[in-house]
């Protein structure tokens, strides 16, 4: 077996990126245990990992986790340090709009973090620019309103989650919780009596107390980590887990055990932390299993983020066949194709354990698009590779692979990327066959720019026999008749779906005008090589031009809601996407170099 | 055949001619799609597809810059027409292509004569109410009411394009002439406003106290005009009075004439159905702890014109299809207790489906024979 070596080395990266998966303890303490438990938080189920990464991405825009006192290793660990006893002092909220940093006295310039301190004494300010920003009509409000908004609504998130297990500034809380439970069975009738309006002697006083405590922490808290006990669904906050104890024997086992978590937490004990959390999953496991088992599987997938390893991969395969065409050897080209193979099938399996969790469709929002245009591409590019063997295929594969899956990343830096469908959205049918061939259309017409993109640059080069460029030429045009089978047909469907829910096939809404431009663009392509047109330049140049196209209607149009000056992610991306327009329109030009076509 | 006809025919055949043209539909559609973020759909598209030309307010007069949609979609389709006429052959290998453009045929006129066909308009009912009217939100029409009986009225209803300054009306069997003074399109009312003296008040009826100053049209789809008019009143040659019509104005206003209340508003133009629905119970639901809907639906009761009654659902993505309309879950109001329905009239619906499954067959077919062939080339 000469080629054993090979399949060694596949072998050994598909490990390394899998070794991610596996759970493993990073101290005495077991936060990732504590990180997997499930908790219902935006409408959806997740594990207390998710709600804590993506708190910090919506708060900051990314995960780190610099300025903590003491210091903290995970995201689940700051999201516990913040109910205990709050991270004022962090720089926590990203401010991104000059209007408002010159409101809070902050250099526009600077694009500052700031911290919970350093915002307070602006709350008011704040509070009343957001207020003023939310009674005006959606489509009145300045970019400055909807960071006012943006703002409030992360400020009084974060409020929220310093009382959503215990009430702010009670560090030993669990004193008062051991307390309520024992006096509990002995005051209840009176309490009742005293909640209903007759007086009570004043040995209630300490009940009362803890009442309203948690009667607090129940009206405050950020999301609900009480599983549903009563077969009613309904998931309950630690307060209310505590406050049903006025009528049942016990509080839900769950209020307790978080109680006990941040107790031992508190007081630096890893074994009480170590046994309720496993007490925790125990009892979350007893109530919700399926729901327990898929946050065990999220939470384990959010810490080894293989996706971001793919993108690896794919970089690397990228390289290989680069090193491949400059120091050619057959088993360069063979390596990278296996390679390109394994981590397309780690991106499907991605893909299918996200369905699984979801319930949904592989494309619900813009990040799994960006996922599944890539991994549609990757695969037409892999199919072309097996039946050309030139390197090209594949090179083309890592490197939509590698870019798609940044595009992904900094798409996820939004926030949760498993949110839940708005009602319009949420129809499984339409999302499975309308959205998916539409991204089948997305990901064949970047192919086909792609590869004409490596045609240049190889003819550039002076690193291209005519045999190649016929059979390039014919690549491109095959994957652009697929590009246009598959745009027609999602387009379609598109219309088939907004007739069904509005009435309309068509409306000429911004979303439906960039899915008509890379209909009526491919078809010109087409149409003008048919009539003898063009020929392999014009083809390839068109071509180059459909990426331009595509990348517009799939993400510039989502700009265009935006506004084209718009903060944080969408700003950038927009630089991003004229940037990227401009190499296609750089990479057009020199296809006219003077004979690189006639040579 | 001379040379000039000739060429001609080569000319409107010409694939040439179709690749300008659907690069040209891209490009309209693509600025169209910019200038919809200011003005919204409805105007966007009134200026991209509704004229021939489209037209840049210069500095020295409009001046037209480039083709309408609707011009482009009628060359496409003379230009397909020619060239299969003159040029194609009908061959077996060509099936796909001629399914594919036969499709497009379709679906180019079907789709310009059900643009002129589609009526929509939004039906409001609070629960328990029933209603037999639809409301088309960007027009209004002039409406006098009396009543006849204890449950019925009988309506005169004057649309909107008829209310011009120093138009006079005589609705038949009206005991009284109506002359339209002013016309706004869109106005800013204000009760006993110090300023604007000089500005046309009513005589009679609520605008008394009011002034109406005028302001520009709102083009956006999500926003209202407040329209207003004001109209005089004749009976014979005696004036009864101007009154003060707004879309701003809730309540109508009465006259009374030999004993007769006639009630006297400007609202937005009615559809009437030969049906009534009745809103039984609204419900929605949002996701625990989010903003974000995650159902909602009216629970109806549809009164015939015969009398007979039937109960229906209608939500997100289920509508309910009768008498020629469909009616859509559009919206619904603020405090959950009134429901917002989309009506849409459109006799053309069908013609999309039929034209695009003959279309995607043909791209199938064509692409199928195309790929076969390229396999036994290249095995």
């Amino acid at each position: 077996m000469k080629t054993a070596w090979q399949w060694a080395v596949v072998a050994l990266v598909g490990g390394m990126v899998l070794s991610g998966l596996i759970p493993r303890s990073s101290g005495p303490m077991n936060w990732e245990g504590l990180g997997s438990v499930p908790v219902l938080h935006l409408g959806r189920v997740k594990p207390l990992d998710t709600v804590a990464r993506s708190t910090l991405l919506s708060f900051k825009g990314n995960q780190s986790l610099k300025g903590v006192t003491p210091s903290v290793q995970s995201p689940t660990e700051w999201l516990v340090t913040v109910m205990l006893y709050g991270t004022d002092d962090m720089p926590l909220f990203m401010v991104r709009q000059s209007e408002v940093l010159n409101a809070l006295n902050q250099n526009p310039e600077s694009k500052p973090v700031l911290s919970f301190k350093a915002l307070l004494p602006y709350l008011s300010v704040i509070d009343t620019s957001a207020q003023h920003a939310l009674s005006k009509p959606n489509g009145m409000r300045t970019q400055a309103d909807r960071e006012w908004m943006r703002l409030r609504q992360n400020l009084s998130f974060y409020t929220q989650l310093k009382n959503t297990a215990q009430p702010e500034g009670i560090p030993s809380f669990s004193v008062y919780a051991t307390r309520y439970q024992t006096v509990l069975p002995t005051y209840r009738p009176q309490l009742m009596a005293h909640l209903s309006g007759e007086s009570v002697d004043s040995g209630m006083a300490e009940l009362v107390l803890y009442f309203k405590q948690f009667q607090h922490i129940a009206n405050a808290s950020a999301f609900r980590m009480c599983p549903p006990d009563a077969g009613n669904g309904v998931w309950k906050s630690v307060g209310d887990g505590y406050l049903v104890a006025l009528k049942d024997p016990h509080p839900h086992p769950v209020a307790p055990l978080v109680t006990d978590v941040l107790g031992a937490v508190d007081e630096k004990k890893p074994r009480a932390f170590n046994e309720a959390v496993s007490e925790w999953q125990q009892v979350a496991h007893r109530l919700i299993p399926t729901e327990t088992l898929k946050c065990r599987i999220e939470a384990q997938f959010n810490q080894g983020d293989v996706m971001m390893k793919w993108l690896m991969v794919y970089g690397g395969v990228s390289l290989l066949v680069l090193i491949g065409w400059l120091w050619p050897r057959p088993w360069v080209f063979t390596l990278a194709t296996r390679l390109a193979w394994l981590a397309w099938i780690g991106h499907t399996l991605s893909i299918a354990l996200r369905m699984a969790l979801l319930g949904r469709p592989p494309v619900t929002n813009l990040y799994t698009s960006a996922v599944f245009v890539g991994w549609v591409a990757i695969l037409l590019a892999l199919w072309i590779e097996r039946r050309s063997r030139m390197g090209l295929g594949t090179l083309v594969a890592g490197v939509l692979g590698f870019l798609t899956l940044l595009i992904a990343h900094h798409l996820s830096l939004q926030g949760d990327t498993m949110e839940m469908m708005q009602a319009v959205l949420d129809s499984n049918f339409w999302l499975a066959t309308h959205v998916v061939t539409i991204c089948i259309g997305y990901g064949a017409v970047f192919l086909a720019g792609a590869l004409a993109n490596v045609g240049v640059i190889r003819l550039l080069c002076r690193r291209m026999d005519p045999a190649m460029k016929t059979s390039l030429t014919r690549m491109v045009y095959g994957t652009l008749c697929v590009g246009l089978l598959f745009s027609f047909i999602g387009t379609v469907l598109g219309g088939i779906w907004a007739d069904q829910s509005w009435g309309r096939f068509w409306g000429w809404d911004p979303k439906e005008n960039g899915a008509f431009i890379i209909c009526v663009w491919v078809a010109a392509v087409l149409h003008a090589r048919w009539g003898g047109m063009i020929r392999e330049r014009g083809l390839w140049v068109m071509a180059i031009f459909g990426n331009v196209v595509t990348a517009f209607s799939w993400f510039g149009v989502n700009m265009l809601g935006v506004g084209l000056h718009s903060y944080g992610f969408m700003d950038q991306a927009f630089f991003w996407l004229m940037l990227f327009n401009a190499s296609q329109l750089v990479m057009m030009w020199l296809a006219f170099w003077p004979r690189l076509f006639t040579r | 055949m001379g040379i000039i006809s000739r060429r001609l025919i080569a000319f409107w055949s010409s694939l040439q001619l179709t690749v300008c043209l659907l690069i040209a539909m891209g490009v309209l559609v693509f600025f169209m799609t910019l200038y919809q973020v200011e003005t919204g759909i409805y105007v966007a598209n009134q200026r991209y597809f509704g004229q021939a030309f489209i037209w840049w307010q210069s500095p020295w007069g409009d001046i037209p810059v480039f083709l309408g949609g609707g011009v482009l979609g009628g060359l496409l389709v003379v230009n397909l027409l020619v060239a299969h006429i003159t040029r194609f052959k009908w061959t077996k290998a060509k099936i796909g292509l001629w399914l594919t453009h036969a499709g497009l045929l379709t679906l180019l006129i079907g789709s310009g004569l059900s643009a002129i066909q589609t009526i929509e308009s939004q039906m409001v009912i609070q629960e328990g109410q029933t209603v037999s009217y639809s409301e088309q939100l960007r027009t209004t029409e002039l409406a006098i009411e009396t009543p006849l009986s204890p449950t019925q009225n009988r309506q005169w209803s004057i649309p909107e394009a008829l209310l011009k300054p120093g138009q006079v009306l005589r609705p038949p069997q009206l005991p009284f002439e109506l002359t339209v003074t002013h016309w706004y399109q869109n106005t800013r009312l204000e009760m006993n406003a110090t300023v604007g003296q000089g500005l046309p008040k009513a005589t009679h009826g609520l605008g008394q106290h009011i002034t109406v100053f005028p302001m520009p049209p709102i083009l956006r789809d999500d926003f209202r005009n407040q329209s207003a008019v004001l109209v005089t009143l004749t009976q014979g040659k005696q004036s009864l009075g101007t009154w003060l019509l707004s879309t701003g104005l809730g309540a109508p206003q009465s006259i009374v004439l030999n004993g007769v209340t006639y009630s006297l508003s400007l609202r937005p133009q009615r559809v009437y159905h030969p049906y009534r629905i009745r809103l039984d119970e609204f419900s929605h639901s949002y996701y625990t702890d989010t903003n974000t809907p995650k159902h909602f639906a009216s629970e109806v009761t549809v009164i015939e014109p015969d009398g007979h009654t039937h109960r229906a659902t209608i939500s997100m993505n289920h509508p309910l299809r009768m008498g020629g309309n469909a009616h859509f879950q559009a919206s619904f109001g603020q405090d959950g207790k009134s429901t917002v329905l989309q009506v849409v009239s459109n006799p053309g619906w069908w013609v999309p489906y039929v034209s695009t499954a003959i279309m995607t067959i043909g791209l199938l077919i064509h692409f199928g024979i195309s790929l076969m062939r390229y396999r036994r080339q290249h095995p």
